[in-house]
């Protein structure tokens, strides 16, 4: 018979028993304490705290960070030498004046003297200078704003508080370009330089300083408190900062970096969030503006969904296919059945943007008039010997329902469409050759600043061929021309006029099909949150949203319930 | 001595398999990574950044080398204590697996307790009485538990406790209001006790309860199924029966003679389980916001950031050896019958 080993069964089930009871008790010992004693997991009433989710945590250098998190972050943190207002304009900020030369290539900003940093630093034209070489040198983030135009080798500081900045060409929207030139404190970054590194003597450029999240190097109205990687950004007022702040605008403010709709509508509901990112899809938008004073915020910003055509393969290669595609597409279908929020895009750029043209008359559904365009084409009688092959990117579901729709429209002409799921970064890698770019890919586009001309060259210069911004494959000179030419004027009125010419030249080319301007939909505590996006009261930069001192908490109403 | 030896010899053995299973995996990934479409630096940089910029970085990350290259300067970096730079956080991606394993250790092992004690009781009150009441029910729970994926019950949990009930926090693993300790072992609950910080303590497993219970249930009922299905097919040997004719009681059988040949295969599953809360952690890090390896895992994939799939798969690799060596030296412990075998 086999021996049975006691010692260890006893042992065993001894160590199991006592396993089981302390486990018993611990499990029972918290449940009674969260019971009996539950701490207050909400801030305390006094609080001005305000809390908002965004698809990522921000990166934290100023020459890195170029996505919305980021945008929000350094637009709060750090200074600018000028500042939107909400119709869009441009006012002095750390420059108090500026002027330019008569060739537009030489800009002399005056600056304020009594604008300090987080360190307690004043700032100088040195720091601005030093933040300008580092974005540039280091070529990341923003920094492709202001590569192509700054002539760093005749830039120089004239003296504290005067700084001279030389393009090698001249650039109309270069003050909007400024917008994104965030002045670190030169001095701080200098001294938390990491040696060796790719930038010489300047070794990784404090780069890993700052994205450690250890301090922040800025002088914006709010200052980094704390980071936890991977999950929260927390800010707080810097008491000593130069500017003004509304009357209730927050004490603390925590950047949440989750988008996960059943997490962000608990938060919503328990009022543990105030404002929602942009990403929640609609069915959580709706259940969240169910909840007793919650709101959602509708703000159009120029950014517009595209469904990008091939211009340089046949069948689309036929402005005749191209127009009639034009022609036929549903676009209020495609705004009431599948994205009602969106706004129907009529032109080349959205129309928030300064310098939009619109068409004289506006593109609508009109089978008829689109058979009769095909009737004009090379390929009218043999079309089902050219399937059209239309992408939609996985990652965006609601995207296969435009494509549906574009689809069945299209059978109504007799097209053959094969509609093709791509995951991004598929379509990203097919776009850029021309061989293995689709004839139609449905793509958002947005802007860098409020004029037509950043879309135009963000969209239809040869620059951004080979790239997911442009499946038109047009490689049109003229089309180059125009929008160099209009970029490089620095009359406002002037160059609204060439911008209005290039979108009247590129619409007439029917290169893409125009769909929907972008609007970003947030559920928000309107109950005890004054939220300026919600009013439209915000410039169209992105960022500028979320510039925290104007948005109000009033945490006394918070307490009430609401109505 | 000579089972020391015996030991040894499985630890050494054991050793040198882990080590080629894990190059095998290193390299398996790495080229796995690299054949992913897009451009792994115009994707770290953004797509407006100059070209000059992004072939820079092309270059001081060797992607402008043959992948075999590349995976040269990688190992070389490995035995460097490097595991390359993320091209999402650019950070060297063993900074980033230190600053966010132990949040993912943490909730494994606090789902890992759950799951031996639940599993367990469950199973043993279940095969003490096959087929009634208490054991149907366990059934049904069962069923619900395996069928039902870990991330269902995370928006369960968070809908009734944190939402419904607001009983439980929501997100993250300490609340706003609360100071949080110095990071020493990157473990929560730990540090806030080598702190003496009892409310974070205390607040940290409050922030546990939740992700580490969704994580825990499939294994629970999965693990409880095993051990009652052992338990029955046990007591009915005939061992059992020759114990009961000696008139030994029915419960020193069932807990001291039954239980214990039963464990054995429940305990390899378990171990299993355990390391495989890794890759279940995924969707359960993103919905309660747990800034874990997982939740890292799965933004290093969405953003082809190259080195850090690569790390993160390694480490759940090691994870993964490191639990099967345990469980198979809790099970040699267990079964005499392996020893000999090891011994012939």
């Amino acid at each position: 018979m086999h021996k049975i080993n006691k010692p260890n069964l006893r042992a065993i089930s001894r160590i199991a028993v006592v396993l089981i009871i302390l486990a018993i008790v611990i499990v029972g010992g918290v449940v009674a304490y969260i019971y009996l004693y539950r701490a207050p997991t909400q801030a305390p009433a006094a609080e001005k705290l305000l809390r908002v989710s965004f698809a990522n945590v921000p990166y934290l250098d100023p020459a890195v960070g170029s996505d919305e998190a980021s945008t929000v972050y350094l637009v709060n943190v750090y200074d600018t030498l000028v500042y939107p207002l909400a119709n869009n304009t441009l006012v002095p900020n750390v420059a108090k004046s500026w002027e330019v030369s008569p060739d537009g290539l030489t800009w002399t900003f005056h600056l304020r003297n009594d604008v300090k940093f987080h360190s307690g630093r004043s700032l100088t034209a040195y720091d601005v200078d030093f933040s300008l070489r580092r974005l540039i040198t280091m070529g990341e983030g923003y920094a492709y704003l202001l590569k192509p135009y700054v002539d760093l080798d005749k830039t120089k500081v004239i003296d504290n508080t005067t700084i001279q900045i030389v393009l090698s060409k001249p650039f109309g929207p270069f003050l909007y370009a400024l917008l994104r030139l965030y002045i670190v404190d030169s001095e701080l970054v200098k001294a938390n330089i990491k040696k060796p590194g790719p930038y010489g003597d300047m070794g990784d450029y404090g780069r890993d300083w700052l994205m450690s999240g250890v301090a922040d190097a800025g002088s914006g109205p709010y200052k980094l408190a704390e980071y936890k990687r991977g999950e929260s950004v927390t800010l707080v007022k810097f008491d000593k900062y130069w500017g003004q702040y509304a009357p209730n605008a927050p004490d603390k403010v925590v950047m949440l970096g989750t988008t996960e709709p059943s997490t962000i509508r608990t938060l919503i509901a328990n009022r543990e969030l105030e404002i929602t990112d942009q990403w929640q899809p609609l069915e959580n938008l709706e259940a969240m503006s169910k909840i007793k004073g919650v709101e959602l915020s509708k703000l159009a910003v120029p950014y517009e969904f595209y469904l990008m055509i091939n211009n340089k393969k046949p069948p689309t290669d036929d402005i005749h296919v191209r127009k009639a595609m034009a022609l036929a597409f549903d676009y209020d279908s495609a705004i009431s059945d599948i994205n009602p929020y969106e706004k129907r895009a009529y032109g080349v750029v959205p129309s928030t943007l300064i310098g939009y043209w619109q068409p004289d008359k506006p593109l609508t559904r009109n089978v008829t008039a689109a058979i009769e365009e095909l009737k004009k084409s090379k390929y009218w009688g043999k079309l089902d010997q050219y399937p059209i092959e239309y992408w939609w990117v996985a990652e965006v579901p609601w995207e296969e329902r435009v494509a549906l729709l574009f689809k069945s429209n299209m059978e109504q002409l007799g097209l053959k469409v094969d509609v093709v799921k791509k995951p991004w970064l598929s379509v990203v890698e097919a776009l850029s050759k021309f061989e293995t770019s689709p004839h139609i890919v449905s793509i958002f586009v947005a802007t860098d600043y409020p004029e037509a001309g950043s879309m135009l060259s963000n969209r239809y210069h040869s620059r951004v061929q080979g790239t997911w911004q442009q499946n038109e494959w047009l490689n049109s000179t003229t089309i180059d021309q125009m929008i160099e030419d209009a970029l490089s004027t620095l009359d406002l009125n002037a160059r609204i006029q060439k911008y209005q010419a290039v979108q009247k030249y590129i619409f007439d080319l029917y290169p893409s099909i125009f769909v929907y301007e972008h609007v970003v939909v947030r559920a928000y505590q309107a109950y005890y949150v004054d939220f300026p996006a919600a009013k439209g009261k915000v410039p169209l930069m992105l960022g500028y949203e979320f510039d925290f001192r104007w948005i109000q908490v009033y945490p006394e109403k918070k307490t009430q319930p609401p109505s | 001595m000579k089972i020391k030896r015996v030991f040894d010899n499985i630890l050494f053995r054991r050793f040198l398999y882990s080590i080629l299973v894990l190059f095998g995996l290193s390299i398996l990934i790495f080229t796995l990574a690299r054949l992913l479409p897009g451009d792994p630096a115009r994707l770290a940089l953004g797509p407006r950044a100059p070209e000059d910029v992004v072939q820079r970085y092309r270059e001081q990350l060797h992607l402008d080398q043959p992948i075999y290259i590349q995976y040269f300067y990688w190992l070389n970096d490995v035995i460097h204590f490097s595991l390359g730079q993320s091209l999402v956080t650019f950070r060297d991606v063993s900074d980033d697996i230190r600053e966010f394993l132990p949040a993912t250790l943490e909730l494994i092992l606090f789902s890992g307790i759950i799951l031996v004690i639940g599993a367990l009781i469950l199973g043993v009150i279940s095969g003490r009485r096959p087929g009634s009441i208490v054991d149907n029910a366990m059934r049904l729970f069962a069923y619900v538990g395996i069928s039902i994926p870990s991330f269902v019950w995370a928006i369960i949990f968070q809908l009734v406790f944190a939402y419904w009930l607001n009983l439980l926090p929501a997100v993250g693993r300490i609340s706003d209001n609360v100071i949080p300790p110095p990071r020493v072992t990157g473990f929560m609950t730990i540090d806030s006790l080598l702190a003496g910080n009892l409310p974070a303590f205390i607040d940290s497993i409050k922030h546990l309860i939740l992700p580490a219970t969704a994580l825990a249930i499939g294994p629970i009922a999965q693990d409880a199924r095993i051990l009652r299905a052992n338990l029955i097919e046990n007591i009915g040997k005939d061992y059992v029966l020759n114990f009961k004719s000696h008139g030994i009681p029915e419960t020193t059988i069932y807990f001291k003679y039954a239980l214990k040949p039963s464990l054995i295969p429940v305990i390899a599953v378990m171990g299993l389980d355990i390391a495989s809360l890794l890759g279940n952690a995924f969707l359960v890090e993103l919905i309660f916001n747990w800034p874990g390896l997982s939740r890292y895992g799965i933004n290093a994939m969405l953003r082809k950031d190259l080195n850090a799939i690569v790390g993160v798969t390694l480490v759940i690799g090691v994870i993964f050896i490191i639990a099967n060596l345990i469980v198979d030296l809790i099970i040699y412990y267990l079964d005499p019958r392996i020893k000999y075998r090891e011994k012939s």
